[in-house]
């Protein structure tokens, strides 16, 4: 079983932070859209096993109606849509309507996941967000219908207080999202919010994802991945796919594939991709396996399963036998049942310890 | 005419970026001794380093045949290196020259090494003549240069020849000058054998290359020679002279300078200033003034990647076949492992050695901090030469350290005296004179400790005089002092690499600065790292490196794990150029940035 992904360049107005492909001007859209199906017909293979959908971007509910539909129509032609199948879809509020759930919806979409980032108007429009609270909670209550929903919120944004990250936290909680994503700003290169001379307070990031951590165990949330929290099994399947190196395919512009040990990336130029050279590149990364599943797994609750491991030819325990005894003694790793996981207090530092042990 | 009267042999002496090497480019093209085509600039100076730097290391002689009035005379023009670290090599080649070509800048005048060499040419019996070069610049000032010439170097300047070495302007009349001017050389061709050794180099066809002018007598292939220094007994396999590439010939003569090949495995026995003699026939007496060279500054030298360590051996012996002057020796550190203990003959012959081995052997190194050599007196009687820090024996075992000192002269425009002063004090700095040389140039005298000299002296020199000040020094014996061996803690284990060997009074100050230093290169890390300086068991400064509170990248996005891989593969990379120290990753630039510590 595979997971697709899909991409819409598209945004209607460009948030500080974000460094993704997101700007094309929307009088491309249903070129975009056709190119879109092209690369769809070309590269995925009929009867091809599909246990999960995310459709993200950009905004893909800035898309015209029925392009989600038309979408996931042709996908459902080709591939084997698994019943049970996670078919997400990510949303502003500013552009959720009623015609959009219903299209989703008839579309066979069982997941949302909504951009809320923070409750606080003014830190909404200093980060050029196009939507209020108000207008997040116009979403939620079109979005009821959906009960598998996600919100993600964001922590280090300029100017945000504790108070403002646990206001934004006790809000969702209070909603009973069964999912939340919490992402700590990151300072890209070329972003506007890195041109406003923006640098990110690290230990005070820290801080607050460790407050956040308690607010959110304390409710009943379990986190599952570094940024990512959810209530009883409400996971999303298909971003813990790419944890546990499962094959998928990326269709639009600037969307990656890991198919049969081969890293697949489209390039970034949308009106290229229109035309129809979408530059990709591949790179085998078989050899990496190992390296990649140590990087990937470890960010997640479930960690690191030494027996896989072994299976992509890398005995941790012997290769490594020095740096996880110190890990462990300084609480920084746990080992149990054959796998390896980080401790709490080594969550938000993984990035050393991963470094060590590949 | 007899055929010494038809041989000049000189040099040129000039500061640094006066146009030593131009000058010798222009005299070469002008006498026809190197086509146009295949003129580089700085043609003397063969290695890359050379050239960047516009310095010269290794001397090379040549041979010009100049056509004066009819008869074709011989030129032989022996470049000299042009730094005080150099400057017994300096002495040697002057020793080889009867005339002396001093170059002194139209813009900048006489400068600290202007003098130095000059001093030089004098003690070696040297006939002067000055060239004032640049006369092209806007900013020349040929007749203020002129008297400054004649005032402070006490040199009639009214005959100085002024050129353009950079347009080729005026080098006729140096050429003609250096016959007029310069006296032949003397000596007795039927007396036995003398030749000076002025330099040696590695050849990979020749092996040890020595530079030589033939004081008295001759030299032939077959003759077995022997080196007064070390009674050395060699066959002569080959002769020739420079016209600038090597020419074998039968024979070399009184007067000649040239070259001399006798399977010496090794440059070491090739010593500058030894005096070859004919092994049947012997002179009496060897040529003055010959000296062993010992190397005066020392550091560690380790590759910044461990497994390196075979390559660093290999660069540094293939450098020491070219360089008799570096010394090395293993040295292994608890905290850089293994790597080498290295000698030089002072702070530029240290940095050239470095930056040939990170250029032409590829080599990322890690050097620790510049020392000197200490005489450690024991309780017990014995007597220790100390170059390692690590190697000083315990404070109780230790009755007195001496230190070398060395008499230093800094000339300085007036207006920098009191900041100069003000660092020479700082340094340990014992005043001993001061002489006005004219309106706008002083010379202050000093003795002070090498250890100081070593650490950063030249460039607060440089930034308190906004660059005019220079120096120039030499050793002068040893002086008792208050050493103390300064350890920095890193997690509470010593780090050797990082100790100093400091006088007690700038031990609290020093150890202050390195904490300091050292919590804004050590990367925060998963607990918290104390960083000590200490005297023994006592701490005299402390500061901390906070822990790591925030190492992840959040978000991989759609999918794309390219950017987090890039991150971690970065992160690696920077893992690998880093030391372990006890518990704690120490980044090279650790050990490097303690080098570079400003007092004020």
């Amino acid at each position: 079983m595979k997971g697709i992904y899909i991409h819409f360049p598209y945004c209607v107005s460009r948030c500080a932070y974000c460094s993704f492909v997101s700007g094309a001007p929307h009088d491309s859209m249903p070129h975009y859209v056709a190119a879109l199906k092209r690369e769809i017909e070309h590269r995925l293979p009929f009867g091809e096993q599909i246990s999960t959908v995310y459709i993200g971007g950009g905004t893909p509910s800035v898309m015209p109606r029925g392009t989600i539909a038309d979408v996931l129509g042709l996908i459902k032609c080709r591939a084997m849509l698994a019943e049970n199948a996670e078919i997400t879809v990510e949303c502003n509020p500013d552009s959720v309507t009623a015609e959009f759930v219903a299209e989703i919806m008839g579309a066979g979409v069982n997941r949302v996941s909504i951009g809320l980032q923070t409750d606080n108007d003014k830190l909404l429009a200093a980060i050029n967000r196009p939507h209020t609270l108000q207008g997040f909670i116009r979403a939620w209550e079109l979005l009821s219908p959906i009960k598998n929903k996600s919100v993600d919120l964001m922590l280090g944004l300029p100017g945000q207080t504790e108070d403002d990250l646990i206001s934004s936290l006790k809000l969702v909680v209070g909603l009973n999202a069964p999912h939340i994503s919490l992402y700590a700003l990151k300072c890209e290169e070329g972003t506007p919010l890195q041109k406003s001379g923006f640098v990110e307070d690290e230990d005070f990031e820290a801080e607050l994802y460790q407050k956040a951590y308690e607010l959110l165990t304390q409710n009943g949330y379990t986190r599952y991945e570094v940024s990512n929290f959810c209530l009883g099994d409400a996971y999303s399947r298909h971003n813990f796919s790419y944890w546990d190196m499962v094959d998928y395919y990326g269709f639009g512009v600037s969307a990656h594939s890991f198919l049969d040990g081969k890293r697949v990336a489209n390039g970034e130029n949308v009106s290229k991709y229109i035309l129809g050279n979408p530059q990709r590149t591949e790179a085998d990364v078989s050899n990496d396996r190992a390296e990649e599943y140590i990087m990937l797994a470890l960010r997640t609750n479930r960690g690191i399963d030494l027996n896989r491991l072994k299976a992509y030819g890398v005995d941790l325990l012997v290769s490594k036998k020095a740096e996880i005894d110190r890990f462990i003694r300084d609480g920084f790793l746990r080992l149990c049942d054959g796998r390896l996981t980080l401790t709490d207090s080594a969550y938000y530092i993984m990035n050393t310890i991963i470094v060590a042990l590949i | 005419m007899n055929r010494l009267e038809k041989i000049r042999n000189f040099c040129i002496i000039a500061h640094i970026d006066h146009g030593k090497s131009t000058l010798a480019d222009r005299l070469m093209e002008q006498t026809g001794t190197v086509a146009l085509r295949d003129m580089t600039d700085q043609l003397l100076d063969s290695m890359d380093i050379e050239r960047e730097r516009g310095i010269t290391i290794k001397l090379t002689p040549v041979k010009m045949k100049y056509n004066y009035k009819g008869e074709e005379y011989e030129l032989n023009l022996i470049d000299t290196p042009g730094h005080v670290d150099f400057s017994y090599e300096v002495s040697r080649s002057l020793a080889a020259c009867e005339g002396a070509l001093l170059v002194v800048d139209a813009t900048q005048g006489v400068e600290a090494q202007t003098l130095a060499n000059v001093y030089l040419a004098i003690d070696n019996d040297l006939t002067i003549l000055p060239v004032i070069n640049k006369i092209d610049l806007p900013s020349a000032n040929t007749e203020g240069v002129k008297q400054e010439i004649e005032e402070v170097i006490g040199l009639d300047a009214q005959e100085a020849p002024l050129i353009s070495a950079k347009d080729g302007l005026n080098i006729g009349d140096v050429l003609e000058k250096v016959v007029e001017y310069f006296p032949a050389p003397r000596g007795d061709e039927n007396a036995p054998l003398k030749a000076l050794i002025f330099d040696s180099y590695y050849d990979n066809y020749k092996v040890a290359v020595c530079l030589v002018r033939i004081k008295d007598g001759s030299v032939k292939v077959g003759d077995k020679i022997k080196m007064m220094a070390t009674g050395m007994v060699y066959d002569v396999t080959e002769v020739g002279i420079f016209s600038p590439k090597a020419v074998a010939m039968d024979e070399l003569k009184v007067g000649d300078v040239g070259y001399l090949c006798a399977s010496i495995k090794n440059v070491s026995e090739t010593e500058p200033g030894d005096t070859i003699t004919s092994a049947e026939n012997p002179c009496l007496e060897p040529c003055p003034g010959y000296k062993k060279v010992l190397p005066v500054v020392y550091c560690g030298i380790f590759p910044a990647d461990g497994s390196k360590y075979n390559d660093l051996r290999d660069a540094l012996e293939r450098l020491k076949l070219n360089d008799a002057a570096l010394f090395f020796e293993q040295e292994t550190s608890a905290a850089l492992g293994f790597g080498f203990r290295c000698g030089f003959l002072g702070l530029l012959h240290m940095e050239i050695i470095e930056e040939r081995l990170e250029r032409e052997f590829n080599l990322d190194l890690i050097t620790t901090a510049p020392s000197v050599n200490y005489n450690v007196y024991k309780t017990n009687g014995e007597v220790l030469t100390v170059t390692n820090p690590s190697n000083l024996p315990a404070v109780q075992e230790t009755d007195r350290i001496e230190e070398p000192m060395v008499n230093a002269d800094i000339y300085t425009p007036p207006e920098y005296i009191g900041s100069i002063m003000e660092l020479c004090q700082d340094k340990r700095g014992e005043y001993k004179d001061m002489v006005y040389l004219d309106k706008t140039r002083v010379k202050l005298n000093y003795t002070i400790p090498l250890n100081e000299i070593v650490y950063d002296f030249f460039d607060s020199l440089k930034s308190r005089s906004r660059g005019y000040a220079s120096l120039d020094y030499e050793i002068k014996g040893y002086k008792e002092s208050d050493l103390v061996k300064l350890d920095i803690l890193l997690n509470n284990e010593i780090c050797d690499a990082l100790s100093i060997i400091v006088h007690r009074d700038k031990a609290y100050q020093r150890g202050r600065t390195l904490a300091e230093k050292l919590k804004d290169v050590i990367p925060r890390q998963q607990f918290e790292i104390p960083i000590q300086a200490s005297i023994g068991n006592k701490v005299i400064a402390r500061e901390t490196v906070k822990a790591l509170r925030k190492d992840v990248l959040a978000k991989c996005y759609g999918g794309d794990i390219s950017r987090k891989k890039k991150l971690l593969e970065k992160q690696k990379e920077g893992k690998k150029r880093m030391r372990q120290v006890g518990s704690v990753q120490v980044p090279s630039e650790a050990f490097m940035s303690v080098l570079k510590l400003d007092d004020k």
